[in-house]
Protein backbone atom coordinates (compact mmCIF):
# COMPACT_ATOMS: atom_id res chain seq x y z
CA UNK A 1 0.00 0.00 0.00
CA UNK A 2 1.42 3.13 -0.65
CA UNK A 3 0.59 6.36 1.82
CA UNK A 4 0.50 8.99 0.33
CA UNK A 5 1.52 12.26 2.11
CA UNK A 6 -0.55 14.03 4.70
CA UNK A 7 -1.29 17.24 4.48
CA UNK A 8 1.50 17.90 2.51
CA UNK A 9 4.11 16.96 5.13
CA UNK A 10 7.21 18.71 4.03
CA UNK A 11 10.96 19.20 5.59
CA UNK A 12 14.17 21.31 3.93
CA UNK A 13 16.78 18.86 3.55
CA UNK A 14 20.32 20.18 2.88
CA UNK A 15 22.26 17.21 1.79
CA UNK A 16 21.24 13.34 0.86
CA UNK A 17 24.57 11.53 1.05
CA UNK A 18 24.12 7.85 -0.83
CA UNK A 19 27.13 4.93 -0.30
CA UNK A 20 28.04 5.63 3.62
CA UNK A 21 29.27 2.39 4.34
CA UNK A 22 28.85 1.67 8.00
CA UNK A 23 29.75 5.10 9.38
CA UNK A 24 25.87 6.10 10.37
CA UNK A 25 25.06 2.23 11.52
CA UNK A 26 25.01 -0.80 9.81
CA UNK A 27 25.49 -1.63 6.10
CA UNK A 28 25.02 0.22 3.14
CA UNK A 29 23.69 3.66 4.06
CA UNK A 30 21.69 6.95 2.81
CA UNK A 31 22.63 9.85 4.95
CA UNK A 32 19.83 12.68 4.86
CA UNK A 33 20.20 15.68 7.06
CA UNK A 34 17.12 18.18 7.78
CA UNK A 35 17.79 21.36 8.33
CA UNK A 36 16.66 23.20 11.46
CA UNK A 37 18.48 22.48 15.20
CA UNK A 38 17.17 23.44 18.78
CA UNK A 39 20.92 23.43 19.60
CA UNK A 40 24.12 25.88 18.74
CA UNK A 41 27.05 23.74 18.91
CA UNK A 42 30.14 26.02 19.40
CA UNK A 43 31.97 23.71 16.98
CA UNK A 44 29.20 22.41 15.08
CA UNK A 45 29.74 20.76 11.30
CA UNK A 46 26.70 22.17 9.41
CA UNK A 47 26.14 24.96 11.09
CA UNK A 48 23.79 26.11 7.53
CA UNK A 49 21.64 23.75 9.46
CA UNK A 50 20.71 26.22 11.93
CA UNK A 51 18.82 27.55 9.44
CA UNK A 52 15.37 26.05 9.28
CA UNK A 53 14.25 28.17 5.95
CA UNK A 54 17.48 26.69 3.87
CA UNK A 55 17.99 23.48 1.94
CA UNK A 56 15.79 21.64 -0.46
CA UNK A 57 12.20 21.17 0.09
CA UNK A 58 11.56 17.37 -0.08
CA UNK A 59 7.65 15.54 0.70
CA UNK A 60 8.41 11.97 1.93
CA UNK A 61 7.68 10.73 -1.06
CA UNK A 62 10.17 12.62 -3.06
CA UNK A 63 12.85 11.33 -0.68
CA UNK A 64 12.05 7.87 -1.22
CA UNK A 65 11.40 8.26 -4.54
CA UNK A 66 15.27 9.53 -4.58
CA UNK A 67 16.82 7.36 -2.31
CA UNK A 68 15.13 4.23 -2.97
CA UNK A 69 17.77 3.44 -5.82
CA UNK A 70 20.13 1.91 -3.33
CA UNK A 71 17.32 -0.46 -2.42
CA UNK A 72 19.02 -3.57 -3.29
CA UNK A 73 21.83 -2.40 -1.45
CA UNK A 74 20.25 -1.47 2.01
CA UNK A 75 18.71 -4.88 1.90
CA UNK A 76 21.31 -6.64 0.79
CA UNK A 77 23.60 -5.80 3.92
CA UNK A 78 20.85 -4.69 6.32
CA UNK A 79 21.47 -1.05 5.86
CA UNK A 80 18.79 2.02 5.14
CA UNK A 81 18.30 5.85 5.70
CA UNK A 82 19.99 7.84 8.38
CA UNK A 83 18.72 11.04 9.37
CA UNK A 84 20.76 13.73 10.90
CA UNK A 85 20.89 17.03 10.42
CA UNK A 86 20.61 19.55 12.38
CA UNK A 87 17.81 17.42 14.60
CA UNK A 88 16.03 15.00 13.24
CA UNK A 89 13.48 14.48 15.35
CA UNK A 90 11.98 17.95 14.46
CA UNK A 91 10.82 15.99 11.63
CA UNK A 92 8.66 13.00 13.45
CA UNK A 93 6.30 13.12 11.30
CA UNK A 94 8.34 13.90 7.73
CA UNK A 95 10.07 9.94 9.21
CA UNK A 96 6.62 8.38 10.13
CA UNK A 97 6.14 8.90 6.82
CA UNK A 98 8.78 7.73 4.95
CA UNK A 99 9.32 4.70 6.63
CA UNK A 100 4.88 3.98 5.84
CA UNK A 101 6.67 4.58 1.92
CA UNK A 102 9.62 2.24 2.58
CA UNK A 103 8.68 -0.63 4.35
CA UNK A 104 10.04 -2.33 7.22
CA UNK A 105 12.81 -3.67 5.74
CA UNK A 106 15.37 -0.56 5.34
CA UNK A 107 16.97 0.16 8.36
CA UNK A 108 15.94 3.68 9.64
CA UNK A 109 18.82 5.15 12.16
CA UNK A 110 18.56 8.45 13.29
CA UNK A 111 21.33 10.40 14.71
CA UNK A 112 20.33 12.65 17.73
CA UNK A 113 20.53 15.45 20.27
CA UNK A 114 17.81 13.92 21.74
CA UNK A 115 17.21 17.60 23.19
CA UNK A 116 13.69 17.69 21.97
CA UNK A 117 9.93 17.25 23.57
CA UNK A 118 9.46 13.91 25.13
CA UNK A 119 6.29 12.93 22.54
CA UNK A 120 9.04 13.65 19.46
CA UNK A 121 10.66 10.59 20.93
CA UNK A 122 8.00 8.59 21.57
CA UNK A 123 6.07 9.18 17.77
CA UNK A 124 9.78 8.25 16.23
CA UNK A 125 10.33 5.50 18.32
CA UNK A 126 7.58 3.31 16.56
CA UNK A 127 9.26 3.33 13.16
CA UNK A 128 12.97 3.74 14.00
CA UNK A 129 15.77 0.58 13.89
CA UNK A 130 18.04 2.48 16.01
CA UNK A 131 19.78 5.96 17.89
CA UNK A 132 23.18 7.42 17.74
CA UNK A 133 22.88 9.83 19.97
CA UNK A 134 25.69 13.22 20.82
CA UNK A 135 24.56 13.38 24.31
CA UNK A 136 28.18 16.12 24.73
CA UNK A 137 29.20 16.10 27.73
CA UNK A 138 26.60 14.76 30.67
CA UNK A 139 27.87 17.52 32.98
CA UNK A 140 24.85 20.09 32.65
CA UNK A 141 27.13 23.41 32.94
CA UNK A 142 29.36 22.34 30.26
CA UNK A 143 26.30 21.35 28.11
CA UNK A 144 24.83 24.34 28.90
CA UNK A 145 28.22 26.41 28.10
CA UNK A 146 28.93 24.27 25.00
CA UNK A 147 25.68 24.36 23.27
CA UNK A 148 23.50 27.17 24.60
CA UNK A 149 21.00 25.23 25.90
CA UNK A 150 20.18 22.76 29.06
CA UNK A 151 19.95 19.00 29.00
CA UNK A 152 17.37 18.22 31.08
CA UNK A 153 15.34 16.90 27.94
CA UNK A 154 18.37 14.94 26.40
CA UNK A 155 18.74 13.27 29.75
CA UNK A 156 14.96 12.21 30.35
CA UNK A 157 14.90 10.87 26.99
CA UNK A 158 17.81 9.23 26.92
CA UNK A 159 16.50 7.55 30.14
CA UNK A 160 13.18 6.53 28.85
CA UNK A 161 15.12 4.69 25.29
CA UNK A 162 16.86 3.00 27.69
CA UNK A 163 13.74 1.38 29.48
CA UNK A 164 12.20 0.42 26.56
CA UNK A 165 14.69 -0.47 23.89
CA UNK A 166 17.78 -3.22 24.10
CA UNK A 167 20.66 -0.93 25.10
CA UNK A 168 22.52 -2.20 21.55
CA UNK A 169 20.06 -0.35 19.62
CA UNK A 170 21.38 3.18 21.09
CA UNK A 171 25.00 4.20 20.61
CA UNK A 172 25.84 7.35 22.78
CA UNK A 173 28.41 9.39 21.39
CA UNK A 174 30.59 10.84 23.43
CA UNK A 175 33.07 14.25 21.82
CA UNK A 176 36.41 15.18 23.63
CA UNK A 177 35.50 18.81 22.90
CA UNK A 178 38.63 21.60 23.19
CA UNK A 179 38.13 24.01 25.88
CA UNK A 180 34.90 22.93 26.95
CA UNK A 181 35.45 19.52 28.56
CA UNK A 182 38.54 17.55 29.89
CA UNK A 183 39.41 13.87 29.87
CA UNK A 184 38.49 13.39 33.53
CA UNK A 185 34.54 14.56 32.16
CA UNK A 186 34.29 12.74 29.12
CA UNK A 187 35.68 9.48 31.29
CA UNK A 188 32.80 10.65 34.27
CA UNK A 189 30.28 11.20 31.30
CA UNK A 190 30.72 7.29 30.11
CA UNK A 191 30.80 5.81 34.11
CA UNK A 192 27.38 8.19 34.12
CA UNK A 193 25.94 6.65 31.21
CA UNK A 194 27.55 3.16 31.55
CA UNK A 195 25.75 2.84 35.17
CA UNK A 196 22.29 4.13 32.99
CA UNK A 197 22.24 1.50 31.30
CA UNK A 198 24.59 2.27 28.33
CA UNK A 199 26.80 -0.12 26.50
CA UNK A 200 27.47 1.12 23.19
CA UNK A 201 29.99 3.94 23.68
CA UNK A 202 31.58 5.52 21.06
CA UNK A 203 34.20 7.86 22.42
CA UNK A 204 35.86 10.41 19.95
CA UNK A 205 37.82 13.64 19.49
CA UNK A 206 36.70 16.81 18.34
CA UNK A 207 39.19 17.99 15.28
CA UNK A 208 38.94 21.79 15.23
CA UNK A 209 39.85 23.25 11.84
CA UNK B 1 43.17 3.70 -2.40
CA UNK B 2 40.66 6.77 -2.35
CA UNK B 3 37.68 6.27 -0.63
CA UNK B 4 35.60 6.29 -3.83
CA UNK B 5 37.63 3.67 -5.30
CA UNK B 6 37.07 1.34 -2.00
CA UNK B 7 33.51 2.01 -1.90
CA UNK B 8 33.27 0.83 -5.72
CA UNK B 9 34.83 -2.39 -5.10
CA UNK B 10 32.39 -3.20 -2.17
CA UNK B 11 29.12 -2.09 -4.11
CA UNK B 12 30.37 -4.37 -6.84
CA UNK B 13 31.03 -7.26 -4.64
CA UNK B 14 27.98 -6.98 -3.47
CA UNK B 15 26.35 -6.99 -6.55
CA UNK B 16 28.18 -10.46 -7.70
CA UNK B 17 27.23 -11.73 -4.15
CA UNK B 18 23.60 -11.37 -5.40
CA UNK B 19 23.99 -12.24 -8.50
CA UNK B 20 25.52 -15.44 -7.72
CA UNK B 21 23.56 -15.98 -5.24
CA UNK B 22 20.13 -15.75 -7.36
CA UNK B 23 21.75 -17.67 -10.14
CA UNK B 24 21.84 -14.36 -12.51
CA UNK B 25 24.68 -14.10 -15.15
CA UNK B 26 26.74 -10.73 -14.29
CA UNK B 27 29.43 -10.01 -16.36
CA UNK B 28 31.67 -7.26 -14.24
CA UNK B 29 34.68 -5.85 -15.85
CA UNK B 30 37.62 -3.78 -13.88
CA UNK B 31 36.83 -0.34 -13.92
CA UNK B 32 39.73 1.55 -15.70
CA UNK B 33 38.88 5.02 -14.70
CA UNK B 34 41.48 7.40 -13.39
CA UNK B 35 40.21 10.07 -11.99
CA UNK B 36 38.16 11.26 -8.75
CA UNK B 37 35.47 8.05 -7.96
CA UNK B 38 32.17 8.78 -6.06
CA UNK B 39 31.88 4.76 -5.71
CA UNK B 40 29.19 4.78 -8.02
CA UNK B 41 29.25 6.22 -11.90
CA UNK B 42 26.38 5.34 -14.61
CA UNK B 43 28.20 1.70 -15.60
CA UNK B 44 27.22 0.68 -11.91
CA UNK B 45 24.08 2.23 -11.85
CA UNK B 46 22.91 0.15 -15.23
CA UNK B 47 24.33 -2.72 -12.86
CA UNK B 48 21.96 -2.68 -10.08
CA UNK B 49 19.27 -1.76 -12.74
CA UNK B 50 19.89 -5.05 -14.43
CA UNK B 51 19.91 -6.97 -11.25
CA UNK B 52 16.71 -5.34 -10.51
CA UNK B 53 14.56 -6.55 -13.54
CA UNK B 54 16.37 -10.01 -13.32
CA UNK B 55 15.28 -10.53 -9.75
CA UNK B 56 12.25 -9.42 -10.63
CA UNK B 57 11.54 -11.67 -13.77
CA UNK B 58 12.73 -14.46 -11.37
CA UNK B 59 10.12 -13.71 -8.92
CA UNK B 60 7.47 -13.36 -11.52
CA UNK B 61 8.12 -17.06 -12.39
CA UNK B 62 7.71 -18.10 -9.38
CA UNK B 63 11.44 -18.74 -8.28
CA UNK B 64 12.77 -17.57 -4.22
CA UNK B 65 14.83 -14.21 -4.59
CA UNK B 66 17.21 -14.33 -2.01
CA UNK B 67 18.46 -10.78 -1.12
CA UNK B 68 17.81 -9.73 2.73
CA UNK B 69 21.55 -9.53 4.90
CA UNK B 70 22.78 -11.38 1.92
CA UNK B 71 26.46 -9.15 1.71
CA UNK B 72 25.98 -7.71 6.15
CA UNK B 73 29.63 -10.18 6.22
CA UNK B 74 30.81 -8.12 3.64
CA UNK B 75 30.99 -4.73 5.39
CA UNK B 76 32.98 -6.04 8.58
CA UNK B 77 31.24 -6.78 11.82
CA UNK B 78 29.38 -4.09 13.37
CA UNK B 79 27.53 -4.20 16.30
CA UNK B 80 24.04 -6.14 15.22
CA UNK B 81 22.81 -2.45 17.30
CA UNK B 82 20.81 -1.26 14.11
CA UNK B 83 19.60 -5.06 12.45
CA UNK B 84 16.00 -5.38 14.46
CA UNK B 85 12.77 -4.91 12.82
CA UNK B 86 11.28 -1.97 14.37
CA UNK B 87 7.35 -1.93 15.28
CA UNK B 88 5.48 -0.82 12.09
CA UNK B 89 3.51 1.95 11.74
CA UNK B 90 -0.01 1.90 12.44
CA UNK B 91 -0.07 2.81 8.64
CA UNK B 92 1.15 -0.34 7.75
CA UNK B 93 -0.18 -2.74 9.84
CA UNK B 94 -3.50 -2.10 7.29
CA UNK B 95 -1.40 -4.03 5.21
CA UNK B 96 -1.51 -7.23 6.83
CA UNK B 97 -5.42 -7.73 5.57
CA UNK B 98 -3.49 -7.58 1.97
CA UNK B 99 -4.72 -11.00 0.59
CA UNK B 100 -3.37 -11.51 -3.01
CA UNK B 101 0.74 -10.92 -1.53
CA UNK B 102 1.51 -12.79 -4.66
CA UNK B 103 0.75 -9.65 -6.90
CA UNK B 104 2.53 -7.25 -4.99
CA UNK B 105 5.26 -5.72 -7.36
CA UNK B 106 8.51 -7.14 -5.82
CA UNK B 107 10.03 -4.70 -3.15
CA UNK B 108 8.44 -2.02 -4.33
CA UNK B 109 10.27 -1.93 -7.87
CA UNK B 110 7.33 -0.78 -10.23
CA UNK B 111 7.44 1.32 -13.23
CA UNK B 112 4.83 3.80 -11.71
CA UNK B 113 2.40 4.38 -9.24
CA UNK B 114 -1.22 5.36 -9.47
CA UNK B 115 -1.12 9.27 -9.71
CA UNK B 116 -3.44 11.88 -9.74
CA UNK B 117 -4.03 14.13 -12.47
CA UNK B 118 -0.96 16.53 -12.50
CA UNK B 119 0.52 14.35 -9.05
CA UNK B 120 0.25 15.07 -5.13
CA UNK B 121 0.07 18.37 -5.08
CA UNK B 122 -3.03 18.46 -7.13
CA UNK B 123 -4.71 16.02 -5.13
CA UNK B 124 -4.17 17.83 -2.13
CA UNK B 125 -5.10 21.06 -3.90
CA UNK B 126 -8.54 18.60 -5.05
CA UNK B 127 -9.23 17.78 -1.28
CA UNK B 128 -9.23 21.37 0.14
CA UNK B 129 -11.21 22.82 -2.64
CA UNK B 130 -13.91 20.10 -2.99
CA UNK B 131 -14.05 18.78 1.35
CA UNK B 132 -17.22 19.56 2.32
CA UNK B 133 -16.58 20.02 6.59
CA UNK B 134 -19.91 19.50 7.63
CA UNK B 135 -21.88 21.67 9.43
CA UNK B 136 -22.25 18.85 12.57
CA UNK B 137 -18.49 19.01 13.37
CA UNK B 138 -18.27 22.87 12.54
CA UNK B 139 -21.03 22.98 15.53
CA UNK B 140 -19.20 20.75 17.78
CA UNK B 141 -15.69 22.79 17.37
CA UNK B 142 -14.52 18.94 15.90
CA UNK B 143 -11.10 18.86 13.78
CA UNK B 144 -8.70 16.36 12.97
CA UNK B 145 -7.85 13.57 10.72
CA UNK B 146 -9.82 10.73 9.23
CA UNK B 147 -7.68 8.12 7.82
CA UNK B 148 -9.01 6.50 4.43
CA UNK B 149 -7.80 3.60 2.42
CA UNK B 150 -8.74 2.98 -1.53
CA UNK B 151 -7.88 1.64 -4.32
CA UNK B 152 -6.94 2.93 -8.10
CA UNK B 153 -7.99 0.10 -10.38
CA UNK B 154 -6.55 -0.53 -13.76
CA UNK B 155 -8.54 1.74 -15.30
CA UNK B 156 -7.83 4.61 -13.08
CA UNK B 157 -11.01 4.73 -11.10
CA UNK B 158 -11.55 4.96 -7.07
CA UNK B 159 -12.61 1.89 -5.56
CA UNK B 160 -12.93 0.30 -2.28
CA UNK B 161 -12.87 3.33 0.23
CA UNK B 162 -12.73 2.70 3.46
CA UNK B 163 -11.89 4.76 6.92
CA UNK B 164 -9.29 3.24 8.68
CA UNK B 165 -9.26 5.83 11.40
CA UNK B 166 -11.83 8.26 11.63
CA UNK B 167 -13.28 11.42 13.73
CA UNK B 168 -16.90 10.97 13.36
CA UNK B 169 -19.36 14.36 13.08
CA UNK B 170 -20.24 13.32 9.27
CA UNK B 171 -16.62 13.56 8.93
CA UNK B 172 -15.94 10.37 7.37
CA UNK B 173 -18.87 10.12 5.60
CA UNK B 174 -17.65 12.88 4.13
CA UNK B 175 -14.03 11.92 2.85
CA UNK B 176 -15.68 8.33 1.26
CA UNK B 177 -18.39 10.97 -0.27
CA UNK B 178 -15.28 12.62 -1.84
CA UNK B 179 -13.23 10.12 -2.66
CA UNK B 180 -15.85 8.13 -4.30
CA UNK B 181 -16.61 11.32 -6.65
CA UNK B 182 -12.76 11.84 -7.52
CA UNK B 183 -11.87 12.15 -11.24
CA UNK B 184 -9.98 9.18 -12.90
CA UNK B 185 -6.16 8.78 -11.71
CA UNK B 186 -2.79 7.17 -14.25
CA UNK B 187 -2.99 3.92 -12.80
CA UNK B 188 -0.13 2.06 -11.53
CA UNK B 189 1.63 0.07 -14.40
CA UNK B 190 4.49 -2.46 -14.25
CA UNK B 191 5.63 -3.98 -17.01
CA UNK B 192 3.49 -1.66 -19.47
CA UNK B 193 0.59 -2.82 -17.66
CA UNK B 194 -2.00 -1.63 -15.18
CA UNK B 195 -2.74 -3.04 -12.21
CA UNK B 196 -4.89 -2.34 -9.14
CA UNK B 197 -2.80 -0.25 -6.37
CA UNK B 198 -3.81 0.42 -2.63
CA UNK B 199 -3.83 3.69 -0.89
CA UNK B 200 -4.00 5.34 2.40
CA UNK B 201 -3.49 8.71 3.17
CA UNK B 202 -4.87 11.14 5.66
CA UNK B 203 -7.26 13.97 5.56
CA UNK B 204 -7.15 16.90 7.53
CA UNK B 205 -10.04 18.77 8.85
CA UNK B 206 -8.82 21.38 9.98
CA UNK B 207 -11.77 23.93 11.52
CA UNK B 208 -9.48 26.93 11.57
CA UNK B 209 -9.42 26.80 7.67
CA UNK B 210 -13.06 27.04 7.60
CA UNK B 211 -14.86 30.27 6.44
CA UNK B 212 -18.42 30.40 8.30
CA UNK B 213 -20.54 33.21 8.45
CA UNK B 214 -20.92 32.75 12.32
Amino acid sequence: MIILAADMTQAQIFAVSRHRLTTDGEGVTTLVTFNGCPLRCKYCLNKTSWDAAKGRLYTPKELYEEVKIDQLYFLATKGGVTFGGGEPLLQVDFIREFRALCGPQWSIVVETSLNVPEESVMKVDEVVNGYIVDIKDMNADIYQTYTGKDNALTLKNLEWLLQRREARNVVVRVPHIPNFNTDADVQQSIATLKSMGVTEIDEFNYIIR
Amino acid sequence: MPRGKQTCKILKEIRKQIAAENDIELVVSECTYQGDCLGTCPKCEAEVRYLERELEKRQRLGKAVAIAGLSVGMLGALPEAMAQQPDTTMAMKTTDTIENVQDEPLMGIVESIAAFPGGERKLLQYIANNLEYPQEAIDAGIGGKVFVRFFIEPDGSVSDVEVLRGIGYGCDEATVKLFKSMPKWEPAKRRGEPYRMEFSMPVNFDFSDVKTDK
